[in-house]
Protein backbone atom coordinates (compact mmCIF):
# COMPACT_ATOMS: atom_id res chain seq x y z
CA UNK A 1 0.00 0.00 0.00
CA UNK A 2 2.77 1.99 1.09
CA UNK A 3 5.34 1.68 -2.03
CA UNK A 4 1.67 2.23 -4.48
CA UNK A 5 0.98 5.60 -2.70
CA UNK A 6 4.67 6.48 -3.28
CA UNK A 7 4.16 5.77 -6.96
CA UNK A 8 1.09 7.69 -6.75
CA UNK A 9 2.60 10.75 -5.69
CA UNK A 10 5.65 10.79 -8.23
CA UNK A 11 5.00 14.30 -10.08
CA UNK A 12 4.84 12.50 -13.19
CA UNK A 13 2.56 13.98 -15.66
CA UNK A 14 1.58 11.81 -18.89
CA UNK A 15 2.30 13.47 -22.06
CA UNK A 16 -1.01 12.67 -22.95
CA UNK A 17 -2.70 14.12 -20.66
CA UNK A 18 -0.61 17.78 -21.92
CA UNK A 19 -1.64 16.91 -25.25
CA UNK A 20 -5.16 16.01 -24.83
CA UNK A 21 -6.24 19.39 -22.54
CA UNK A 22 -5.81 22.76 -23.85
CA UNK A 23 -4.35 23.86 -21.01
CA UNK A 24 -2.82 21.65 -17.92
CA UNK A 25 -1.58 23.73 -14.47
CA UNK A 26 -0.03 22.07 -11.36
CA UNK A 27 -0.01 23.43 -8.20
CA UNK A 28 2.27 23.47 -5.31
CA UNK A 29 1.47 25.37 -2.29
CA UNK A 30 4.16 25.09 0.91
CA UNK A 31 1.96 25.92 4.18
CA UNK A 32 4.25 27.47 7.05
CA UNK A 33 4.19 24.11 8.78
CA UNK A 34 5.47 22.25 6.02
CA UNK A 35 1.59 20.91 4.80
CA UNK A 36 0.75 21.86 1.49
CA UNK A 37 -1.80 21.27 -1.39
CA UNK A 38 -1.07 19.45 -4.54
CA UNK A 39 -3.53 19.90 -7.64
CA UNK A 40 -3.71 19.48 -10.99
CA UNK A 41 -5.79 21.71 -13.27
CA UNK A 42 -6.65 20.92 -16.60
CA UNK A 43 -8.97 22.73 -19.19
CA UNK A 44 -10.45 21.68 -22.68
CA UNK A 45 -12.92 20.66 -24.89
CA UNK A 46 -15.93 18.66 -23.93
CA UNK A 47 -15.33 15.62 -25.99
CA UNK A 48 -11.71 15.24 -24.86
CA UNK A 49 -13.14 15.10 -21.27
CA UNK A 50 -13.00 11.47 -20.98
CA UNK A 51 -9.21 10.91 -22.35
CA UNK A 52 -8.60 13.64 -19.99
CA UNK A 53 -10.01 12.49 -16.61
CA UNK A 54 -9.01 9.15 -17.86
CA UNK A 55 -5.17 10.66 -17.75
CA UNK A 56 -5.54 12.73 -14.97
CA UNK A 57 -6.69 9.87 -12.49
CA UNK A 58 -3.67 7.99 -14.33
CA UNK A 59 -1.25 11.28 -12.78
CA UNK A 60 -2.99 11.50 -9.16
CA UNK A 61 -4.55 8.53 -8.48
CA UNK A 62 -4.30 8.74 -4.63
CA UNK A 63 -5.56 12.40 -4.75
CA UNK A 64 -8.89 12.74 -2.58
CA UNK A 65 -10.62 15.27 -4.39
CA UNK A 66 -12.14 15.78 -8.07
CA UNK A 67 -14.02 18.47 -9.33
CA UNK A 68 -15.46 19.13 -12.56
CA UNK A 69 -17.11 22.22 -13.73
CA UNK A 70 -18.52 22.44 -17.29
CA UNK A 71 -19.43 25.75 -19.31
CA UNK A 72 -20.07 26.81 -22.89
CA UNK A 73 -16.20 27.29 -23.53
CA UNK A 74 -14.91 24.00 -22.49
CA UNK A 75 -14.48 22.20 -19.32
CA UNK A 76 -12.57 22.35 -16.28
CA UNK A 77 -10.92 19.33 -14.38
CA UNK A 78 -9.13 19.42 -11.01
CA UNK A 79 -8.06 16.82 -8.59
CA UNK A 80 -6.55 17.76 -5.52
CA UNK A 81 -4.43 16.52 -2.15
CA UNK A 82 -3.30 17.58 0.90
CA UNK A 83 -0.91 15.92 2.65
CA UNK A 84 0.21 16.52 6.17
CA UNK A 85 3.44 16.95 4.96
CA UNK A 86 5.14 17.30 1.63
CA UNK A 87 7.96 15.34 2.40
CA UNK A 88 6.23 11.96 1.80
CA UNK A 89 6.34 12.83 -1.90
CA UNK A 90 9.12 10.67 -3.36
CA UNK A 91 11.69 13.31 -5.91
CA UNK A 92 10.48 16.15 -3.25
CA UNK A 93 13.02 17.86 -0.96
CA UNK A 94 11.56 20.65 1.59
CA UNK A 95 13.76 22.10 4.53
CA UNK A 96 12.83 24.48 6.70
CA UNK A 97 15.10 26.81 8.35
CA UNK A 98 12.95 27.10 11.72
CA UNK A 99 13.53 28.43 15.16
CA UNK A 100 15.21 25.13 16.33
CA UNK A 101 17.58 25.10 13.05
CA UNK A 102 17.92 28.59 13.02
CA UNK A 103 17.00 31.00 16.77
CA UNK A 104 18.73 33.86 16.02
CA UNK A 105 17.48 35.13 12.95
CA UNK A 106 14.25 37.10 12.04
CA UNK A 107 13.42 34.57 9.22
CA UNK A 108 12.34 30.98 8.51
CA UNK A 109 13.90 29.75 5.32
CA UNK A 110 12.05 27.01 2.83
CA UNK A 111 13.70 25.51 0.38
CA UNK A 112 11.89 23.17 -2.17
CA UNK A 113 13.47 20.78 -4.98
CA UNK A 114 11.52 18.65 -7.17
CA UNK A 115 12.61 16.41 -9.81
CA UNK A 116 9.00 16.33 -12.02
CA UNK A 117 9.12 13.83 -14.84
CA UNK A 118 7.03 13.49 -18.36
CA UNK A 119 6.39 10.20 -19.67
CA UNK A 120 5.55 9.63 -23.20
CA UNK A 121 5.50 6.05 -22.88
CA UNK A 122 1.90 5.55 -24.93
CA UNK A 123 2.10 8.35 -27.25
CA UNK A 124 2.32 7.95 -30.63
CA UNK A 125 5.52 8.87 -32.31
CA UNK A 126 3.03 11.60 -34.45
CA UNK A 127 1.40 12.78 -31.24
CA UNK A 128 5.42 13.24 -29.70
CA UNK A 129 6.18 15.17 -32.82
CA UNK A 130 4.14 18.12 -31.46
CA UNK A 131 5.97 17.49 -28.21
CA UNK A 132 7.79 21.02 -28.37
CA UNK A 133 4.34 22.84 -28.30
CA UNK A 134 2.61 20.90 -25.31
CA UNK A 135 2.97 22.98 -21.92
CA UNK A 136 2.45 21.76 -18.00
CA UNK A 137 2.36 25.56 -16.25
CA UNK A 138 3.92 24.62 -12.59
CA UNK A 139 2.65 26.93 -10.07
CA UNK A 140 4.64 26.90 -6.33
CA UNK A 141 3.52 28.91 -3.83
CA UNK A 142 6.10 29.78 -1.04
CA UNK A 143 5.51 30.98 2.59
CA UNK A 144 6.86 34.61 2.42
CA UNK A 145 8.91 35.54 -0.10
CA UNK A 146 10.67 33.80 -3.16
CA UNK A 147 14.14 34.73 -2.89
CA UNK A 148 16.03 32.50 -5.06
CA UNK A 149 14.23 30.02 -8.29
CA UNK A 150 15.96 27.63 -10.72
CA UNK A 151 16.33 29.10 -14.07
CA UNK A 152 16.09 26.87 -16.39
CA UNK A 153 13.76 26.88 -17.63
CA UNK A 154 12.85 30.51 -16.71
CA UNK A 155 10.86 31.18 -13.06
CA UNK A 156 8.40 33.92 -13.37
CA UNK A 157 8.40 35.63 -9.38
CA UNK A 158 6.06 37.43 -7.43
CA UNK A 159 5.95 37.26 -4.18
CA UNK A 160 5.68 33.96 -2.85
CA UNK A 161 5.03 32.51 -5.93
CA UNK A 162 6.97 31.26 -8.56
CA UNK A 163 5.59 29.72 -12.34
CA UNK A 164 7.63 28.12 -14.56
CA UNK A 165 6.13 26.81 -18.10
CA UNK A 166 7.61 23.09 -19.15
CA UNK A 167 7.53 21.79 -22.25
CA UNK A 168 7.04 18.02 -23.00
CA UNK A 169 10.08 18.14 -25.55
CA UNK A 170 12.10 17.15 -22.05
CA UNK A 171 10.75 14.43 -20.07
CA UNK A 172 12.80 15.54 -16.73
CA UNK A 173 12.89 18.68 -14.76
CA UNK A 174 14.44 19.98 -11.71
CA UNK A 175 12.76 22.59 -10.52
CA UNK A 176 14.12 24.30 -7.17
CA UNK A 177 13.53 27.66 -5.13
CA UNK A 178 13.78 29.38 -1.91
CA UNK A 179 11.89 31.55 0.21
CA UNK A 180 11.88 33.63 3.34
CA UNK A 181 9.13 34.16 5.45
CA UNK A 182 8.91 36.74 8.62
CA UNK A 183 9.00 35.39 12.15
CA UNK A 184 6.25 38.20 13.02
CA UNK A 185 4.71 36.13 15.59
CA UNK A 186 8.11 36.62 17.77
CA UNK A 187 9.32 39.43 16.58
CA UNK A 188 5.58 40.60 18.58
CA UNK A 189 6.12 38.79 21.44
CA UNK A 190 9.76 40.15 21.69
CA UNK A 191 8.24 43.62 21.14
CA UNK A 192 5.84 43.18 23.60
CA UNK A 193 8.25 41.87 26.44
CA UNK A 194 10.75 44.50 25.37
CA UNK A 195 8.16 47.25 26.03
CA UNK A 196 6.58 45.90 29.34
CA UNK A 197 10.14 45.49 30.64
CA UNK A 198 11.44 49.30 29.36
CA UNK A 199 7.92 50.65 30.77
CA UNK A 200 8.32 48.85 34.04
CA UNK A 201 11.54 49.50 34.57
CA UNK A 202 11.73 52.78 33.65
CA UNK A 203 8.88 53.54 36.34
CA UNK A 204 10.76 51.77 38.78
CA UNK A 205 13.82 54.01 37.74
CA UNK A 206 11.45 57.07 37.96
CA UNK A 207 10.30 56.29 41.17
CA UNK A 208 13.60 55.38 42.88
CA UNK A 209 14.84 59.00 41.98
CA UNK A 210 12.06 60.19 43.33
CA UNK A 211 12.29 58.79 46.79
CA UNK A 212 15.90 58.99 47.07
CA UNK A 213 16.39 61.86 50.01
CA UNK A 214 17.76 64.99 48.65
CA UNK A 215 21.38 66.64 49.56
CA UNK A 216 20.32 70.12 51.24
CA UNK B 1 -49.71 116.77 7.25
CA UNK B 2 -47.54 116.55 10.06
CA UNK B 3 -50.04 115.03 12.02
CA UNK B 4 -50.88 112.37 9.57
CA UNK B 5 -46.81 111.70 9.97
CA UNK B 6 -46.97 111.49 13.51
CA UNK B 7 -49.85 109.18 13.46
CA UNK B 8 -48.13 107.16 10.73
CA UNK B 9 -45.15 106.85 12.62
CA UNK B 10 -46.87 105.94 16.18
CA UNK B 11 -49.19 102.91 14.22
CA UNK B 12 -45.77 101.53 13.02
CA UNK B 13 -44.18 101.92 15.99
CA UNK B 14 -47.19 100.50 18.33
CA UNK B 15 -47.12 97.65 15.44
CA UNK B 16 -43.34 97.01 16.38
CA UNK B 17 -44.00 97.30 20.34
CA UNK B 18 -46.97 94.63 19.44
CA UNK B 19 -44.75 92.53 17.05
CA UNK B 20 -42.01 92.45 19.58
CA UNK B 21 -44.10 91.85 22.15
CA UNK B 22 -45.71 88.79 20.99
CA UNK B 23 -42.22 87.47 19.83
CA UNK B 24 -40.96 87.96 23.50
CA UNK B 25 -44.24 86.35 24.78
CA UNK B 26 -43.07 83.28 22.14
CA UNK B 27 -39.63 83.10 23.48
CA UNK B 28 -40.96 82.87 26.79
CA UNK B 29 -43.18 79.92 26.07
CA UNK B 30 -40.31 78.03 24.60
CA UNK B 31 -38.63 76.42 27.20
CA UNK B 32 -41.48 75.51 28.88
CA UNK B 33 -42.65 73.80 25.77
CA UNK B 34 -39.02 71.90 25.87
CA UNK B 35 -39.93 71.28 30.17
CA UNK B 36 -43.01 69.55 28.70
CA UNK B 37 -41.12 67.41 26.07
CA UNK B 38 -38.66 66.25 28.51
CA UNK B 39 -40.96 65.11 30.81
CA UNK B 40 -41.99 62.94 28.43
CA UNK B 41 -40.73 59.46 28.31
CA UNK B 42 -37.61 59.07 26.04
CA UNK B 43 -38.49 56.76 22.83
CA UNK B 44 -36.24 54.27 21.63
CA UNK B 45 -33.22 55.64 20.53
CA UNK B 46 -33.40 58.03 23.87
CA UNK B 47 -33.46 54.80 25.94
CA UNK B 48 -30.25 53.60 23.82
CA UNK B 49 -28.39 56.91 24.40
CA UNK B 50 -29.06 56.78 27.81
CA UNK B 51 -27.54 53.50 28.23
CA UNK B 52 -24.69 53.87 26.23
CA UNK B 53 -23.78 56.76 27.97
CA UNK B 54 -24.28 54.53 31.48
CA UNK B 55 -22.15 52.14 29.60
CA UNK B 56 -19.16 54.65 28.93
CA UNK B 57 -19.44 56.75 31.83
CA UNK B 58 -18.89 53.50 34.03
CA UNK B 59 -15.48 52.20 31.88
CA UNK B 60 -12.35 52.26 33.73
CA UNK B 61 -9.25 52.39 32.33
CA UNK B 62 -7.83 48.80 32.94
CA UNK B 63 -4.99 49.13 36.19
CA UNK B 64 -2.21 47.52 34.28
CA UNK B 65 -0.36 45.29 36.49
CA UNK B 66 2.13 42.50 35.96
CA UNK B 67 -0.61 40.19 36.41
CA UNK B 68 -3.13 41.94 33.56
CA UNK B 69 0.00 42.24 31.76
CA UNK B 70 1.07 38.64 32.25
CA UNK B 71 -2.88 37.51 31.01
CA UNK B 72 -2.00 39.89 27.96
CA UNK B 73 1.43 38.43 26.85
CA UNK B 74 -0.93 34.80 27.52
CA UNK B 75 -3.31 36.30 24.66
CA UNK B 76 -0.58 37.13 22.54
CA UNK B 77 0.53 34.07 22.79
CA UNK B 78 -2.44 31.98 21.99
CA UNK B 79 -2.85 34.68 18.85
CA UNK B 80 0.44 33.68 17.46
CA UNK B 81 -0.12 30.28 18.01
CA UNK B 82 -3.19 30.24 16.54
CA UNK B 83 -2.30 32.29 13.30
CA UNK B 84 0.82 30.17 12.80
CA UNK B 85 -1.56 26.98 12.58
CA UNK B 86 -3.80 28.76 10.87
CA UNK B 87 -2.66 26.02 7.60
CA UNK B 88 -5.43 23.91 6.46
CA UNK B 89 -6.38 20.68 7.03
CA UNK B 90 -8.48 18.45 5.31
CA UNK B 91 -11.69 16.66 6.60
CA UNK B 92 -13.67 13.99 4.97
CA UNK B 93 -17.13 14.45 5.75
CA UNK B 94 -19.20 11.00 4.41
CA UNK B 95 -17.31 11.78 1.54
CA UNK B 96 -17.38 15.32 0.89
CA UNK B 97 -13.83 17.07 1.82
CA UNK B 98 -13.73 20.07 3.34
CA UNK B 99 -10.14 22.04 3.85
CA UNK B 100 -10.56 24.22 7.19
CA UNK B 101 -7.75 25.82 9.29
CA UNK B 102 -6.44 23.87 11.89
CA UNK B 103 -6.39 25.92 14.30
CA UNK B 104 -9.86 26.24 13.55
CA UNK B 105 -10.51 22.45 13.53
CA UNK B 106 -8.77 22.02 17.01
CA UNK B 107 -10.83 25.16 18.80
CA UNK B 108 -14.08 23.37 17.10
CA UNK B 109 -13.08 20.28 18.32
CA UNK B 110 -12.49 21.58 21.63
CA UNK B 111 -15.81 23.87 21.89
CA UNK B 112 -17.33 20.44 20.89
CA UNK B 113 -15.77 18.27 23.71
CA UNK B 114 -16.97 21.33 26.36
CA UNK B 115 -20.48 21.52 25.09
CA UNK B 116 -20.63 17.60 25.21
CA UNK B 117 -19.09 17.90 28.80
CA UNK B 118 -21.28 19.99 29.81
CA UNK B 119 -24.57 18.71 28.70
CA UNK B 120 -23.07 15.07 30.77
CA UNK B 121 -22.94 17.14 33.69
CA UNK B 122 -25.87 18.61 33.30
CA UNK B 123 -27.57 15.67 33.23
CA UNK B 124 -25.57 14.04 36.12
CA UNK B 125 -26.59 16.68 38.34
CA UNK B 126 -30.75 16.23 37.07
CA UNK B 127 -30.69 12.45 37.61
CA UNK B 128 -28.68 12.47 40.27
CA UNK B 129 -31.50 15.56 41.86
CA UNK B 130 -34.02 13.09 41.09
CA UNK B 131 -32.88 10.16 42.78
CA UNK B 132 -32.66 12.34 45.92
CA UNK B 133 -35.65 13.68 45.37
CA UNK B 134 -37.15 9.75 45.18
CA UNK B 135 -35.37 8.70 48.34
CA UNK B 136 -36.83 11.33 50.32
Amino acid sequence: MKARLAVGLVAAVPFLLLHQANEVRLLTRIERDGSGLRMYWCQGNPDRLQEVRTRLREASPDFEEERLRITAEGFVLSRSWRPHALTVMPDVRLEIADIPQNPLSLYTTYTWQEKLTIYADTATASEQLGAGGTKLIYILQMPGKVEEASVSPPATTEGGTVTWVLTADKSEYELRATSRALRWDLLAIGLYILAVVGWKGGGLAVRRVREKPRRI
Amino acid sequence: MADEDFDRELEEAAAQVHASGQSGTAEKEKPAGRAAMSAKKPGAVGRAAEKLSEAVSGLRAPRLGWRELGYALGGLIILALLVQNWAPVRINVFGFYADVPKALAFLASLAAGMGLLKLWQGRAAKTSEREEGQGR
